[in-house]
């Protein structure tokens, strides 16, 4: 694997244990190429994805989500992967009322023996991450804490 | 007035009968801009009923906590689909329930109608369209328009979408200029890190005091919040920014396809966070993929409790 020479960016990538963790695993196995700015959360099925999970990586800095399950119709659980898919466009959905760039977040469906499909879809990713650049940091700390440290004294 | 001696009667006889053991509804109180919620449990109580512009409260927040009883209540329009949403989730029993509906043009919000007078507002009365409103300072007028409280400017449900009992006349529903939903286009139309920075800043001032949450008729986990659990720790008491914005995120998702917009929660904010602009907007949503309006249908499913193997509103991924 070529050394990266820009800076990684934090992405999140949530994978379904039975599918896409294993896609992955078979992209690696058969040694393909793979941006390495992503940190893989291993989900026991797409259905276990709250998008509480997603506004959490957000809002703790991650400037990219993915979230990859089995295919429709072939979820390990029947249907995991079919509430998955209400509630992830829903929150797709929300990600512009929140003020965050909804092209940060993506879903998508990989089975385990998509070992290339794996490598295009977080290649994909990463670089649509790295044209967005870094999600705007949240101010650090409490503004009325700042102000309460200044009119004690303590500046910044 | 005929509209509340005829509900007064109706309850003053559910009562006398037995059919239930207390009546939800409105009373008056010292806030001029707001009647108080009151049980009504005797036959003599149902006197004390009021109905009008300062019926703001939506009655259907006490309804989970008293499953088991025997309970009437009194609701406007849009407080029935909570009524029906409850229902649906089955949080309360039909068979317990006595509703008594009724058709609604309107109530006044304070915080709209305390930043146009000077000073606390001591009386209001109502005359053609406009709010008379009397201050420390004197007295003024305000259109009634500018004095309602906003959902009521692009109400669809004036009128109970259940009820064992309907009082006063039908309404017809508003149509407001650019859609029901133009204020939420209007703040998409902001740049992105613009609402970014909004949400930012207006949940600054957060107090976590959760009375959002706590005055929310959907809100039913009490003491299992996920806000409060510690395992898993969803939020830490990091008195940043972030933790507040991470539960407001939260508030919004549990109740994602399942809230009626009664804007209970911002109401109920002691510091006027404009938080039911992220419901609205997840409101929106839920409507346009799933065809849903939360709290029409006492027998149907929250869509994000069921799915459909195609869904022809959702782009296919492969
Ligand atoms: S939203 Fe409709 S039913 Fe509810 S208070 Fe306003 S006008 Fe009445
Ligand atoms: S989230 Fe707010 S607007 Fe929605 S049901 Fe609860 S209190 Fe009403
Ligand atoms: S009611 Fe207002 S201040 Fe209290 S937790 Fe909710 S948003 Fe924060």
């Amino acid at each position: 694997m070529s050394a990266e020479s820009r800076p990684e960016l934090r992405i999140i990538g949530f994978l379904c244990n039975w599918c896409s963790y294993g896609g992955a695993d078979t992209a690696g196995v058969a040694r393909l190429n793979q941006p390495t700015d992503l940190r893989i959360v291993r989900v026991p099925c797409s259905g276990r994805m709250d998008p509480m999970f997603i506004a959490k990586a957000f809002y703790g800095g991650a400037d990219g989500v993915l979230v990859s399950g089995c295919h429709p119709r072939d979820c390990h659980y029947s249907e995991g992967n079919f509430y998955a898919r209400r509630r992830l466009e829903l929150f797709l959905r929300f990600l512009p009322v929140l003020g965050i760039d909804p092209q940060r977040f993506h879903y998508t469906w990989v089975s385990a023996s998509e070992g290339q499909r794996w490598q295009q879809t977080v290649t994909d990713f990463v670089e649509r991450i790295h044209s967005l650049g870094p999600l705007p940091q949240l101010c650090e700390s409490d503004p009325a804490m700042k102000q309460l440290a200044q009119c004690l004294g303590g500046g910044e | 007035m005929a509209v509340i001696d005829d509900l007064r009667s109706a309850v003053r006889k559910a009562l006398e009968e037995g059919r239930v053991d207390m009546v939800l509804g409105w009373r008056e109180c010292s806030d001029p801009l707001r009647d108080a919620p009151f049980y009504a449990r005797s036959p003599e109580d149902a006197d004390k009923l009021v109905f009008g512009r300062g019926s703001v409260r939506n009655l259907a927040a006490y309804l989970p906590r008293l499953k088991g009883q025997k309970v009437g209540v009194v609701v406007k329009g849009c407080d029935s689909r909570s009524v029906a949403q409850l229902l649906s989730e089955g949080l309360i029993k039909r068979d317990d329930l006595v509703i008594f509906g009724l058709s609604c043009d309107g109530v006044l919000d304070r915080t709209r109608l305390g930043r146009q007078v000077d000073g606390v507002v001591l009386g209001a009365t109502e005359d053609a369209g406009t709010v008379r409103v009397s201050t420390a300072a004197g007295e003024c007028e305000v259109a009634l328009d500018d004095a309602l409280d906003e959902r009521c400017l692009r109400c669809r449900y004036p009128n109970p979408v259940l009820a064992d009992e309907n009082f006063g006349e039908q309404v017809a529903p508003r149509e407001p200029e650019g859609g029901v939903w133009a204020d939420v286009d209007a703040f998409l139309e902001l740049p992105l890190e613009e609402r970014f920075r909004h949400w930012e800043r207006e949940l600054g001032r957060c107090l976590r005091c959760y009375a959002c949450r706590d005055a929310c008729p959907l809100c039913v986990c009490r003491d299992h919040c996920a806000a409060e659990s510690r395992s898993p720790h969803w939020l830490s008491a990091d008195s940043g920014v972030r933790e507040k914005l991470l539960f407001q995120v939260m508030h919004c998702l549990h109740t994602a396809g399942r809230c009626t917009e009664c804007g209970e929660c911002q109401r109920a904010c002691p510091v006027d966070i404009p938080i039911l602009a992220l419901r609205r907007a997840l409101a929106r949503d839920a409507e346009a993929l799933f065809g849903h309006v939360a709290g029409t249908d006492p027998e149907g499913l929250a869509p994000l409790l069921t799915f459909k193997a195609e869904e022809e509103t959702i782009p296919e991924r492969d």
